[in-house]
């Protein structure tokens, strides 16, 4: 019996890897290192009190007490006597010399391990010890001394071999003297060892450079990252996600991929993302509005069809972004817009069961919230706009008399409002936004994981809990964000030739928010900076009531609560029938079920602005269901070849998916008791609805890899895709793909570049992939249920259909080409790498509706057609340094740009080039507008005209005029570019826009993500920034314009508005409730108050302190982490206050913002 | 290469087999469960029944946006919506060529829409391949005959000229697509040719249940369209006018018949919950609580200072005095400069239309209220209670608003309240010219929300008696007969003397327009005063070629300026006068009779031809 024993309970891999061990040693060494070792290192202290105990036991409990491992073999010891020791806190060395008085062992000190070997000599071998089987035991290091897990160790001409484990260390059992173990490690040349002994071997690889051999996940399978030769970023999800406090994949990724975009419209706990590779994709089936369409997201080769917040971050390895035909193409249908894998995180064979627990807790709040005016800015704005009577009546310059008076004697200021002749007038200075959302929330995830394996075994276990309060209210907590998800994978090895697997998810998430948020918003948003926020009110009639502020209405107007849940069960079996062949089969099961709560409650308030009772909700109680099974079939088979220095890879592959979405709605108004809302207990007539679609999709496909000598590379790929979504017939489609690749920098003409140019690749690829992402039964004309209008009763609704819509004949798959050519190089051995793409993507036979302006005679939207093109161009650069790891201080910084601007190449429907669809040579995110020329003036009308309010004038001859209004002085002036006096839009052809005039463009261009880290000893900082680098907004709302709408307040930044004393503002002229000429003026699309939507922001900045080891030692953990860290703490850019770009309005202009949160926690293995 | 041994024909075969299960042959052929196709879903009566309910949407009602009624009268001289830059297009010249004119969430009824016209014909397209019985086939026909008819009024009135589609298109019915705009002559026919067959068709009695579309209906819409075309063909200088003066004729008599009787109430045909089987009711729109409702109730009427309906002043001058003559004539009208002793002595529609005058002490709280000294000040306060008695929901001073109740909530002190001056900081009713239009004025329900759900009179008696009066008129078969058939029946439950044909000369009313002939002039004014706020005042001064009637300035009451603190406009300035809001209209142009088609349709189909003048 042979062993290594290590300490049963600390592996702390950190302090391993900065271990080195050497196990063939040489007399000199032991020297040496003993020398050195004991120089530092042998004040350990030890206590031991033990009588003719057993060497090994007794090495068990020095090993516990001082966190040295003793490397030996026991068959060595077994000739050892046993001890007895009584030594307090005495020196290590001097135990040691203790202990091993009078043994036939020698020891030595490697840095933090003893190394025990026999110190009688070697007895020559004799014929029948060289056929005794005996085991090899050994450690893989690279060249730097860290430990290398997963390294693959074989017997040269069996089928026998290892895997080394998180340590480095393996066993290869029941070999014959002389034996060669082949090791080999991706990215490191492959080592022969003949073995000669029972010593510990330690192998310590060469980092190959020709093979830069990073393994990549790619289409049903791998490939070594040097044999790439398409489009393809991996990222390392662990090294990426660090110690972020924030639980969606989502966030995790922004502006980490070059050309993956994320968008995450609302800073809303659980609010949903989408991604999207490449920009502009397509149409949507409208035909209007341009749609980045989403890529196709796989986990474990699987398509997932959960929303993405499901997915916990702590339970990915790695995301692979597939961006170019030439490596999408091989899934199909769906992956005409890039493909997303998603590889999970598993366990590992002969490695002991490893816990991790990490563990966070943040406090959120609102980054950025916009800034009301003050009363007085306010008051005084309703009196500029000519308002004398403000909502239901208040007198505007009484209100404004009262306030005065009350903020001169502060101390009669009364909480809520004046009640002055039955009408209420808030009076005093409050901050209702800050009072909806400026609280700070906390936020607390949790994870758990246990990873291991065995001989023939690897398992992983994980269990995770999110729980992020939202912002808004949290007292009432209406707003938040659960998540509970398990996970778990086990394989095994039936036989040499057969391996199961069997992988297991289930998510359970909640999201909830107030019923009416819309409306809460609209408050919020509209109205002034004099909104009592109290709990309660006095009305005109004397009635008190609960006071309207957006917090009591988003408190106690009911929740919308989603509870999702998703449980995922995929089988696979992989067999090896020969060596090189490997035929994989997997089929998986997905349940994804959704359930809606939403209580609109009836409340009676009063109202916070006029002190009226008003009545807010529809009483509404709804509960609906939608389940999403999905089942998918994959086999495939790969073929692994080489004939010197040819080699060829060969897969096919058959795939079909089946989904099937059904749900159900009910709702009922009329609560008995409104405090506890249910079907059963209303009494409003009952609603109900269902909804059913299902499509399938089936394909075949085949892959070829070539190449020779590992420097010219070839990949074909094919596809024969049928889907559902299409009529018989024109079910099928077959698209191909190809790429080529050339490793320049292994060319002999480049050797003597190679210290400096480490590596450099070529790479070109083109494909063609069908889309056929559109609705279920689109090419069927359906009707269905719509509930009219019209009663014949006073107790239900009637039912009757919708008309159905035009189908078109020719109607078939979207074609979508992508070329893409691209660099890869290393530079400096690697320390410096990037690569670089430029790319251009085809978007042929769109299917859009009304895509073709038809009369509207037809009476109804043009039938879905393949009728537009699109093209994309653009560069994706990455870039990474990493300093050399024998430095003090290692740092590595990573860099992200990608840029791209898209066209409508085709439209054929639209000659005209009528501007309110696209148009052929159109640039996608083109914003059309006036180009604004100040102010009318008075000087601008005929002298006398003018009533006393500056309104009703004569303008002068040579004045232009916007077409169809009567401008008054202040009003904004516009451009007459064509000279006719009127302003206007022409036919609003892009032949004849009349003054209007391209004047921005509102597509994101230069997304750009900064990643960096820097550590010194135990301390390690990092940092993640992103940002856009220039697009334009034309934003027209409550939070941009002041008085937007009849009621809408103004804000900090509004006050610089035109009035007769203020000619040179920059606001135009205001009207009474934003009426008046104001929808002309200010609302039109200009050049003025077109946004610039560039921003920089800060997403992440962390500290991390590692504990060091021999602390931990003492504790039995093997690492500890703990770390602070802020998320989103700064935001670069030029919009208004409480506004960000990307983020969508909710409701009257205002967003969710995203939440800045200071988080600490621990992070722990043992 | 070594296969392994163990690796046997088992798995092959396994691997194989779920290959072949896989490739069952139907599994890309997935079919709608819950969604019908055009052929499973119009084969039985049934299913046209169920189909034909959302064509009744056609008929707003309250609408949605704009609302029918009131929104078509803010272009006419009848009615102003009192928000700065809310004077009618057509005055203020701000009409425009518009871009687009199709497909829009909300049908514009004068839009270049034809989406509705698609709706029908589908309908009666799918007839012939139905399972149904000729008879029902018959009906069916009818009644799709008659909404197509009803959507082709509002085209024709718009428009004049429009294509007419008799069958739903596809895109490739490009000869009709690309095709001229039929003549209006022949769109007419074809309209009247439909609704006669459909008259002759249809199903007795009420086939598809209560308040659904029977011959009274087809009727109700010849009497209306014949009156409208037969007029606009005359005044416009256009042939065969009597074609379609006779069919108004011919069934409005029948429609007369059938209905001998109208709502004794003038105030519960715009304010009652249902309509249900009141006399000369023919077809109402039904809305319910919970289920259907609408937004024209207390909130929209009175709530917003300064953008409430209001009616004008030539208006409120068309409305008779209780002697049965006009103002300029009447024996018994107290004058203009007093809001109380305009109102006195007028027909009881103008109560029942316009909110009359009152003041009232509002107490602590204020929803609470007394009468103040001046007996005046309560004249109209009880003369309400005494028209209103039965009615209490309705229509009742003084004014209050957002309230479940009558009383619960802010009283407003008086009646005229002006948005620019409001010392009393009344919370409701404030208008510009003083004249607030409450015809609709309610608290059905009584949940103090904007939920209404009064019911909407579509077609009613009233209508078809002054139809039929007016085409009896122009066919010169207008006597005291007709008249009493007719307006003499409106005529006492707006406690009226009935109109007396032989009494009606030149100098009836002195500020008759010259052009229009006595009796002519007595009859439109009832139309208008009948109607008001109904929405059918722009198309009749169109049809009566009168757009110049917009040229008018709108005004408001006469004020004495310095009882509202000089915050008022007067026309033409001075201390006292009439309020004014907007300025004065920038005149009638005669382009206005035709609406103009939108640019985009122009470009799509170069056989379109812009109306004259656009």
């Amino acid at each position: 019996m042979y062993a290594i024993y290590f300490n049963k309970f600390v592996q702390l891999r950190r302090c391993i890897r900065q271990c080195l061990l050497i196990m063939k040693l040489t007399t000199l060494l032991i020297v040496l290192t003993m020398l050195q070792v004991s120089a530092k290192s042998f004040a350990q202290q030890v206590t031991l009190s033990e009588r003719n105990s057993s060497l090994e036991s007794i090495f068990n409990s020095i090993s516990t007490q001082t966190g040295y491992d003793f490397l030996f073999i026991r068959k060595t010891i077994k000739k050892a006597k046993p001890v007895s020791i009584d030594v307090k806190n005495a020196e290590l060395r001097d135990v040691l010399q203790e202990i091993f008085d009078g043994q036939p062992l020698k020891y030595s000190v490697e840095d933090r391990s003893i190394v025990v070997t026999s110190s009688e000599a070697s007895v020559a071998t004799s014929k029948a010890d060289a056929l005794q089987q005996m085991d090899a035991s050994g450690k893989v290091t690279d060249e730097g001394g860290n430990v290398l897990q997963g390294a693959t160790i074989r017997v040269k001409g069996k089928t026998t071999g290892a895997v080394s484990d998180e340590n480095g260390t393996f066993i290869v059992r029941n070999l014959l003297k002389g034996d060669v173990l082949v090791v080999s490690y991706a990215g490191f040349a492959t080592q022969e060892i003949q073995v000669n002994g029972t010593q510990p071997i330690t192998v310590v690889l060469k980092t190959d450079q020709k093979a830069l051999d990073e393994i990549v996940v790619v289409g049903y399978g791998t490939q070594k990252k040097s044999d790439v030769t398409g489009a393809i970023s991996t990222v390392d999800i662990p090294s990426v996600l660090g110690n972020r406090p924030i639980s969606t994949l989502s966030s995790v990724l922004q502006n980490v991929v070059p050309g993956l975009n994320i968008s995450i419209p609302s800073g809303q706990p659980g609010s949903s993302t989408s991604f999207n590779i490449r920009g502009a994709t397509t149409l949507n089936t409208s035909g209007n509005s341009i749609v980045s369409g989403a890529p196709l997201i796989l986990v474990d080769n699987v398509p997932f069809n959960g929303p993405l917040n499901m997915i916990d971050p702590n339970n990915i390895a790695t995301i692979t972004t597939l961006k170019d035909a030439g490596s999408a193409a091989i899934y199909g249908g769906r992956s005409a817009f890039g493909v997303i894998l998603i590889t999970t995180k598993k366990g590992l064979k002969n490695q002991k069961p490893q816990f991790s627990i990490s563990s966070q807790v943040s406090f959120a709040r609102a980054g950025n919230l916009p800034d009301l005016a003050s009363p007085e800015q306010f008051l005084q704005s309703l009196s500029d706009m000519g308002t004398t009577t403000f909502w239901s009546g208040q007198n505007v310059a009484l209100w404004r008399q009262l306030y005065d008076s009350i903020q001169a004697n502060p101390d009669q200021m009364p909480a809520s409002g004046v009640i002055y002749r039955g009408q209420g007038y808030p009076v005093r200075r409050t901050n209702p936004i800050k009072d909806l959302m400026g609280g700070t929330v906390p936020h607390v995830q949790n994870n758990f994981a246990v990873t291991g394996g065995g001989k023939k075994t690897t398992y992983r276990f994980a269990f995770g809990n999110t729980h992020e309060k939202g912002i808004m209210v949290p007292d009432a907590d209406l707003d938040h964000f659960k998540r509970y998800n398990v996970a778990s994978s086990f394989k095994i090895d039936l036989t040499k030739w057969l391996t199961a697997e069997v992988e297991q998810g289930y998510y359970n998430e909640i999201t909830s928010k107030p019923s009416d948020q819309g409306f809460v918003y609209y408050v919020a948003a509209t109205y002034p900076s004099l909104l009592p926020i109290t709990d309660s009110l006095t009305a005109n009639s004397g009635v008190k009531g609960i006071n309207g502020s957006p917090k009591n209405i988003a408190t106690l107007s009911g929740a919308q609560a989603y509870k999702t849940s998703d449980l995922r069960l995929t089988g696979r079996a992989i067999v090896k029938p020969f060596d090189g062949l490997t035929i994989t089969g997997d089929y998986t099961y997905d349940n994804l079920q959704s359930n809606e709560t939403y209580y609109n409650r009836l409340i009676s308030v009063v109202n916070a602005m006029n002190f009226n009772v008003s009545n807010f909700g529809k009483g509404i109680y709804r509960l609906s269901n939608q389940s999403t099974l999905y089942k998918s079939l994959n086999i495939f088979a790969n073929y692994d070849g080489r004939w010197g220095d040819h080699h060829a890879n060969f897969m096919v592959g058959y795939n079909q998916e089946e989904n099937i979405t059904s749900g159900d709605l009910i709702s009922r108004t009329n609560m008995t008791n409104p405090s506890q809302p249910s079907i059963a207990n209303a009494t409003g007539p009952i609603i109900a609805g269902d909804n059913y679609a299902s499509y399938a999709l089936r394909g075949y496909f085949s892959r070829i890899n070539y190449d020779y000598k590992g420097k010219y590379l070839l990949q074909l790929n094919g596809r024969y895709d049928g889907t559902s979504n299409f009529p018989a017939g024109r079910r099928f489609g077959f698209f191909p793909s190809g790429a080529l690749g050339w490793r320049i920098s292994d060319e002999a003409f480049m050797r003597s570049f190679s210290p400096v140019l480490s590596n450099l690749k070529m790479r070109v690829s083109y494909g063609s992939v069908g889309n056929q992402n559109i609705d279920s039964y689109a090419y069927i004309p359906i009707m269905s249920g719509v509930t009219p209008g019209w009663l014949t009763g006073t107790t239900a609704y009637l039912t009757s259909f919708t008309t159905p819509g035009l189908i078109s004949s020719n109607f078939s798959w979207e074609k979508v080409q992508t070329a893409d050519v691209g660099i890869d190089f290393g530079l400096l051995s690697d320390r410096l790498t990037g690569s670089f793409d430029l790319y251009q993507r085809d978007t042929k036979n769109i299917l859009a509706l009304g895509a073709i302006p038809l009369p509207a005679l037809l009476g109804a939207s043009a039938p879905l057609q393949n009728s537009a093109s699109l093209r994309s161009k653009g560069y994706d650069i990455e870039l990474t340094y990493r300093n050399r790891a024998d430095k003090k201080v290692q740092f590595s910084i990573s860099a992200s740009l990608s840029n791209n601007k898209a066209y409508v190449t085709k439209f054929s429907g639209n000659p005209n080039k009528l501007l309110n669809t696209y148009y052929e040579g159109q640039q996608v995110g083109e914003i059309w507008g006036y180009t604004t020329d100040g102010f009318y003036s008075v000087g601008d009308f005929e002298e006398g005209t003018l009533k006393a309010d500056l309104t009703g004038g004569t303008l002068l001859p040579n004045i232009p005029k916007f077409q169809g209004e009567n401008p008054n002085p202040g009003d904004i002036r516009f451009k007459d570019f064509d000279g006719d006096g009127v302003v206007f839009n022409g036919v609003n052809t892009k032949g004849n826009s009349g003054d209007l005039r391209i004047i921005g463009n509102s597509a994101p261009r230069y997304l750009y993500g900064l990643r960096g880290s820097v550590s010194y000893k135990h301390v390690t900082f990092s940092f993640a920034l992103s940002g856009v680098g220039k697009q334009d907004l034309a934003l027209a709302n409550t939070l941009v314009l002041p008085t937007y709408n009849a009621y809408s307040t103004i804000y900090a930044y509004q006050t610089d508005y035109w009035t007769p004393s203020n000619t040179d503002a920059y606001f135009g002229r205001l009207y009474d409730k934003g009426s008046g000429n104001q929808k002309f003026n200010q609302r039109m699309p200009q050049t003025k108050f077109l946004q610039n939507g560039a921003y920089l922001r800060v997403n992440n900045l962390t500290l991390d302190y590692a504990v060091p080891t021999a602390w931990l030692r003492k504790i039995a953990l093997n690492t500890l982490h703990v770390f602070c860290s802020l998320e989103n703490p700064f935001l670069f850019d030029h919009l208004p206050k409480g506004l960000e770009p990307g983020l969508t309005s909710q409701g009257e202009g205002m967003q969710y913002p995203f939440l800045s949160k200071t988080s600490f926690g621990v992070n722990l293995t043992f | 290469m070594q296969i392994h041994s163990a690796m046997n024909k088992n798995i092959w075969a396994m691997i194989l087999l779920l290959g072949l299960a896989a490739c069952s042959k139907d599994f890309l052929d997935r079919q709608p469960k819950i969604e019908l196709t055009t052929a499973s879903a119009l084969a039985t009566n049934e299913n046209f029944q169920t189909y034909t309910w959302k064509l009744y949407d056609y008929i707003s009602g309250y609408g949605g946006t704009p609302e029918y009624m009131v929104s078509q009268e803010y272009n006419s001289d009848n009615m102003i919506q009192g928000n700065v830059g809310q004077q009618s297009a057509y005055m203020n010249h701000t009409k425009i060529v518009p871009n687009t004119g199709a497909v829009t969430p909300y049908l514009v009824v004068s839009g270049w829409d034809f989406s509705y016209i698609r709706q029908v014909n589908v309908m009666i397209d799918a007839i012939d391949h139905s399972q149904m019985s000729q008879e029902k086939r018959d009906h069916w026909r009818s009644v799709g005959y008659f909404f197509r008819a009803l959507r082709y009024y509002d085209l024709l009135a718009a428009y004049g000229d429009v294509p007419w589609i008799d069958h739903a298109l596809t895109e490739d019915s490009t000869a009709v697509l690309y095709t001229k705009r039929t003549p209006r002559e022949t769109v007419a026919q074809h309209m009247l040719d439909d609704l006669e067959w459909a008259h002759a068709h249809i199903g007795d009695g009420n086939p598809d249940g209560k308040n659904t579309i029977n011959q009274a209906c087809i009727e109700l819409l010849i009497s209306r369209f014949g009156l409208f075309e037969g007029t606009w063909r005359k005044y416009h200088g256009l042939e065969q006018a009597d074609i379609f003066l006779q069919a108004c004729k011919t069934y409005s008599e029948k429609l007369m018949e059938r209905f001998p009787a109208a709502m004794p109430n003038y105030n519960a045909v715009y304010n009652s919950q249902t309509l249900s089987d009141q006399p000369g009711i023919i077809l109402y729109k039904q809305y319910a609580p919970n289920l259907t409702d609408h937004a024209w109730g207390p909130k929209s009427i009175g709530s917003a200072a300064g953008s409430t309906s209001e009616v004008t002043r030539d208006a409120v001058d068309s409305y008779l005095c209780t002697d049965g003559k006009p103002i300029s004539t009447s024996q018994v009208y107290e004058g203009h400069q007093n809001m109380y002793d305009q109102f006195r002595h007028r027909d009881n529609r103008l109560y029942f239309t316009v909110e009359p005058p009152y003041k009232v002490t509002v107490g602590t709280p204020n929803s609470t209220w007394s009468y103040t000294s001046n007996p005046k000040d309560a004249e109209y306060i009880q003369l309400m209670e005494s028209l209103m008695k039965g009615y209490p929901l309705t229509l009742q001073l003084p004014f209050c608003l957002w309230s479940t109740s009558m009383q619960e909530n802010a009283i407003t002190s008086m009646c005229p309240v002006f948005a620019s001056y409001n010392p009393t900081n009344d919370i409701a009713g404030a208008t510009r010219l003083g004249y607030l239009f409450w015809k609709q004025w309610n608290r059905f329900p009584l949940d103090g929300n904007n939920n209404s759900t009064t019911a909407y009179p579509i077609f009613r008696i009233g209508e078809a008696w002054l139809n039929y009066a007016e085409c009896m008129f122009e066919l010169g078969l207008f006597n005291q007969q007709v008249a009493d058939m007719t307006i003499n029946k409106l005529r006492p439950r707006a406690g009226l003397p009935a109109m007396e044909v032989a009494h009606i000369g030149t100098d009836f009313d002195l500020n008759r327009d010259s052009d229009v002939p006595a009796i002519l002039w007595e009859i439109r004014r009832e139309r208008r005063v009948e109607l008001m706020g109904d929405g059918f005042r722009f198309n009749d001064l169109k049809r009566w070629k009168k757009g110049t009637y917009l040229n008018k300035m709108q005004l408001g009451l006469y004020v004495r300026n310095a009882a509202y603190g000089n915050k008022l406009s007067i026309y033409g300035g001075g201390s006292e006068g009439y309020v004014q809001f907007f300025p004065k209209p920038l005149g009638w142009e005669d382009k206005y009779y035709l609406e103009p088609i939108p640019s985009q349709e122009l470009l799509l189909n170069k056989n379109l031809i812009q109306n004259p003048g656009w």
